[in-house]
């Protein structure tokens, strides 16, 4: 399909597009991109003109943000068939897993088990896709793997360096959101059905009217243990992070004349600095009042506590190895983690978390331990820079209703400024956590389109189609096992395998996609090749066969600063995951090879072909990615 | 360097520590005692003494171990020993003891001694704690561990905690389960675990055998799991195939579970061509679902390696008993190794046609499509009806 790109389009493009500079009815008297004053002589021409500064699109979905969340949100609602326009305000995409920032993307990283319980779907397609195209670990590359990631999506508008700032409402609902697009000076009119704001601190929803709270509940209202007794302004802070390199000989430093000198004398002796040449993340700043307002105070204050800190490292003689390292990277750009947090109509909380709450309505899932930094961070020295106040045993849910506005019919959030306290934000805020969140509400998105329903409605009268679809997509949800009734496998006769190491063939129909809750629910082959058919008593018409395969949910994939690669963590692609397999199909009992994958990269496979009839198909699998057998979870099959 | 045997052992008896660890407190005090003792070593005949050679996974320069290993008796009953030292260390930090490791005759870890006032160490210089030995030996006993798939470079960075970039993320960042190693001492752990369940085993399981005749291990078959596994393993070891200990064998099929199966199956996989298709064809013609689809993958991969080992009579045989299926993947697999073997003669075909009448249609379809494809049966009569009857959903 052909790519619509602003950006490549150009003012010609634009006007073809039916994209007249707008001055809206709505829009304020002074429009931000206004040029009547501009003398402008252009020598091309030889004319005086004014530049165009306006532009209106209109667009199905508005997703504002491109943090793990937006990204996650875009990609889900464009596949399913959505027009949608990626808004982000930065240069590259990835919020705070940019390389402007470097945070590692964590999720269920590990369990009290021990082991991880990692999240499938499109943030787990991101995270291999990087493992495809930059083996080398550099976060500027991840940057542009992101963007590709985002690029190749034919539905999908990207808006890089363009900020929401404002939403222009018809009623109660959003019809526009007012951007900046800081490289071109021009401002845009994004309309569309439905907006998601997955920017953090959701500006945009703001503006919109929608409710929002910032900083800490008390314990009682929502009987949350780990709350503070009365409610505060508190709200974690923003970090820097750094890196260093090893120069191989000794490199002296000079703090710079802002440097805050670190205060060890009354540093928290869990202040540790364990792997420091990798960033040190409890060099943060948070606030009790306005953190938005105080964000630029707060990056200067950062600045200096980072060059402290780092001036500590070298020259108090405490770090006698740091002689020969020398700063490689600082980070100018701080990361959040806390500022507004909506409200939708459920609000996730603590017990909600350590209860493992079970949701008719969950379509998402988290279990990164409940860490709550404390307050002051480092203006809070001689305490310990964060709290884990529980760990998990297994994953907990996330309901769809915390994910939309409870105000506004047409706006939902994903991330961290969802419909959460503060405690429940403390283990929700890990960026693949609030990327199951994007992938929920970017699908849940198409849905209200293609019903003309709000997202409300969505979680009163067609919540089992959205977790239906979530699943087939390969998400996730706890406790929820996937019942399609379109799914022809789920009527066929007899699925069978070549050979079986463990699990079995019957259970690739039983609607779990990972062995949970200490249950198999695999078939895993001898040895390669392998196969598994699924036969069928009456003919039956096919176009898609969808695999998931496995990827080993049980260890983490993301790229670290450390390229660690051990039982918990991988630095490659997995070696489990299936590389070759074909599809056969039966008719008029003949095999028929129907498609080939050779160099398959991702968990869910998709065969996509043109309709046959048929009474049994058989899936090959030819190599891993070294695994010497291959395990797979799901077999579906469509008309 | 190998021990004296008379040097002075404190032991660490593995019932003791379990009793240890559900009576009182004075008994603990007592085992400690025993711990800091003189006690000397516990004085084993030892019937016999081989040097072995073997690779260890924490080994430096991936060098063979050699050591000696002593057989000696408890009840007539085969138990083994051999002196190694307690860690090989990659970080070069570790005190190395001498640590004598005992297993049964089937190759499990049975205990570990060690040498008067020898305390084993963790990080910091600290001595094992009786809870430590305590849990070594469950982590030495523990088959599953997941040390067993580490490999020695994964493991020099335990220890540390608070991964950069990560919030608060704390514990060891090399992530071996908690129970599978004790804090401080992953080396010691990773070592004395790869003595005890790495090669060593199996070269005590193969001499453990030479003291059994093959009656005594065919009596063996028929006992606890780790007996049949023991005793299934050495007969094939020592081809016994004769008639009398096949039929033992065959006797286990209609009960084994999915284990045993296996093991049944190692066995038969062995055995010498005179007996290896009739010792199918029993196998296939009994009703345990469990080792038929395992039956029919051994023909199949058999028969691909070396397609001279199977005769028509066999694929007779085969067909004979495959008629009698209920189950439709073992008929598809039945199929797919006749086409694999490329033989299909007139008498394989009828007792095939008789297959189309199968109450399970599927098995019909099967047979129908493979006629149709590998035969002259097209214009059969049964194969017309059969067509004229299906034909909406062949
Ligand atoms: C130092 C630090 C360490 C952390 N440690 C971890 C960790 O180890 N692992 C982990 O997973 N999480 C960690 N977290 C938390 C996590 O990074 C955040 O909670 C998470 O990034 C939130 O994801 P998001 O997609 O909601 O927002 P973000 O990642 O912040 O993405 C939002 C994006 O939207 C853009 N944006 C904001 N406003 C607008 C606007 N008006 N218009 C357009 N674009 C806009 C932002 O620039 C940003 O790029 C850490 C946080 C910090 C600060």
């Amino acid at each position: 399909m052909h790519r619509r790109n602003l950006f490549k389009l150009g003012a010609a493009g634009l006007a073809t597009a039916g994209l007249a500079p707008a001055i809206s009815a709505t829009s304020k008297q002074a429009v931000l991109g206004d040029r009547e004053n501009d003398k402008w002589l252009h020598l091309g021409t030889g004319k005086s003109t004014l530049p165009n500064r306006h532009k209106q699109v209109d667009y199905d979905v508005v997703v504002l943000g491109g943090g793990a969340a937006g990204i996650c949100a875009a990609v889900a609602a464009a596949r399913k068939g959505s027009k949608v326009v990626l808004v982000q305000d930065r240069p590259v995409l990835g919020g705070n897993a940019s390389s402007e920032m470097r945070v590692h993307l964590n999720g269920v990283n590990r369990l009290k088990t021990g082991l991880a319980e990692r999240e499938t779907g499109i943030i787990e397609e991101i995270l291999l896709h990087n493992r495809f195209e930059n083996p080398q670990e550099s976060f500027p590359v991840w940057d542009h793997v992101l963007y590709d990631f985002v690029m190749r999506e034919p539905n999908i508008e990207l808006m890089l360096n363009t900020q929401g700032i404002e939403a222009i409402m018809d009623g109660d609902k959003i019809r526009q959101v007012r951007c900046w697009q800081l490289t071109t000076e021009t401002e845009y009119l994004l309309g569309g059905k439905i907006f998601i704001d997955c920017s953090g601190d959701g500006l945009v929803a703001a503006t919109a009217g929608a409710e929002y709270r910032t900083g800490r509940e008390g314990k009682k209202e929502f009987n949350e243990t780990f709350a503070p007794d009365e409610p505060d302004g508190w709200q974690m802070g923003a970090s820097l992070l750094m890196s260093a390199k090893d120069m191989g000989k000794p490199i002296p430093y000079r703090a710079p004349s802002w440097a805050i000198p670190f205060d060890e004398k009354n540093a928290h002796k869990r202040r540790k600095f364990h792997a420091y040449h990798e960033g040190i993340w409890w060099i943060e700043v948070g606030s009790d009042d306005d953190i938005i307002a105080d964000q630029e105070i707060n990056r200067h204050k950062l600045m200096g506590y980072l060059h402290g800190v780092w001036d500590y490292i070298k020259n108090s003689g405490r770090f006698p190895e740091s002689e020969t390292l020398a700063l490689d990277w600082v980070g100018s750009l701080p990361s959040r983690r806390e500022s507004r947090r909506f409200i939708g109509d459920y609000i996730h909380s603590e017990r909600d978390l350590t209860t493992y709450k079970h949701f008719p309505d969950a379509v998402a899932f988290g279990g990164w331990g409940i860490d709550e930094h404390n307050p002051g961070a480092m203006e809070n020295i001689h305490m310990a820079p964060t709290i884990f106040h529980a760990h998990f045993d297994e994953v907990y849910q996330i309901p769809f209703r915390s994910l939309y506005s409870k105000d506004v019919p047409n706006l939902m959030f994903a991330g961290r400024n969802v419909s959460q306290t503060h405690i429940a934000l403390a283990s929700s805020r890990i960026m693949a956590t609030c990327a199951l969140m994007g992938q929920a509400v970017g699908t849940a998105a198409t849905m209200c389109i293609e019903k003309n329903a709000t997202p409300r409605q969505i979680a009163q009268q067609h919540i089992n189609q959205l977790q239906e679809q979530l699943l087939r997509d390969d998400v996730f949800i706890p406790k929820r096992p996937a019942n399609d009734t379109k799914d022809l496998v789920k009527k066929a006769a007899s699925i069978f395998a070549s050979t079986t190491h463990s699990g079995n063939a019957e259970l690739l129909n039983n609607g779990w996609s990972r062995d949970i809750d200490g249950k198999i629910h695999h078939w895993q082959s001898v040895g390669l090749p392998a196969d598994v058919q699924v036969e069928w008593q009456d003919t039956v018409k096919l176009s898609q066969i969808e695999i998931k395969c496995d990827t080993n949910v049980k260890r983490n994939i993301m790229m670290r600063k450390d390229s660690k690669n051990d039982e918990n963590f991988n630095n490659t692609v997995p070696e489990e995951m299936v590389k070759s397999i074909s599809l056969q199909a039966r008719v008029k009992g003949k095999w028929q090879t129907i498609e080939t994958i050779k160099e398959n990269r991702t968990r869910l496979i998709k065969f996509n072909f043109d309709s046959i009839k048929t009474t049994a198909v058989r899936i090959r699998v030819d190599e891993t990615y070294g695994d010497p057998r291959v395990k797979l979870f799901e077999i579906r099959a469509y008309s | 360097m190998l021990l004296q045997s008379n040097a002075c052992f404190t032991k660490v008896i593995r019932v003791l520590i379990l009793v240890t660890l559900v009576v009182s407190v004075s008994s603990q005090a007592n085992f400690l005692a025993r711990l800091n003792s003189q006690a000397s070593l516990v004085k084993h005949d030892i019937s016999k003494t081989i040097k072995v050679e073997f690779s260890h996974k924490a080994s430096v320069d991936d060098d063979l171990v050699k050591a000696k290993l002593h057989e000696y008796q408890i009840d007539d009953v085969n138990f083994y020993y051999m002196d190694v030292k307690s860690v090989f260390c990659g970080e070069n930090i570790c005190k190395v003891d001498k640590v004598r490791l005992h297993w049964d005759q089937f190759g499990h870890y049975h205990e570990l001694e060690l040498g008067t006032g020898i305390k084993l160490e963790k990080g910091n210089a600290l001595d094992f704690e009786l809870e430590d030995y305590i849990k070594l030996d469950q982590i030495l006993a523990n088959k599953n561990s997941t040390l067993s798939s580490l490999e020695k470079f994964e493991l020099v960075t335990t220890g540390s905690t608070e991964s950069a970039g990560i919030d608060g993320f704390s514990g060891a960042t090399t992530y071996i389960k908690n129970e599978d190693y004790i804090k401080g001492a992953i080396w010691t752990c990773y070592t004395l675990w790869h003595y005890v369940n790495g090669p060593v085993s199996q070269i005590i399981r193969n001499m453990s055998a030479e003291s059994y005749s093959v009656n005594e291990l065919t009596q063996m078959s028929t006992g606890s799991w780790i007996e049949q596994h023991y005793a299934l393993e050495q007969l094939s070891a020592k081809q016994s195939y004769d008639a009398k200990t096949i039929e033992k064998v065959l006797s286990l099929v209609s009960n084994a579970n999915l284990e045993l199966s296996q093991a049944i199956i190692s066995y038969v996989k062995a055995a010498p061509k005179r007996v290896l298709s009739s010792t199918i064809i029993e196998i296939l013609s009994s009703e345990n679902s469990h080792i038929v689809g395992l039956a029919l993958n051994l023909v199949k991969d058999k028969s691909r390696q070396d397609p001279l080992i199977f005769n028509a009579e066999f694929y007779q045989e085969l067909v004979k008993v495959a008629a009698s299926f209920k189950h439709y993947p073992y008929v598809h697999q039945t199929l797919s190794i006749l086409q694999q073997s490329n033989l299909q003669n007139s008498s394989i075909q009828a007792r095939l046609l008789t297959m189309l009448e199968s109450d399970n249609f599927m098995i019909a379809r099967a047979v129908y499509w493979h006629l149709l494809e590998f035969s002259e049966l097209n214009s059969n009569k049964m194969m017309q009806s059969f067509y004229q009857f299906n034909q909406d959903r062949l």
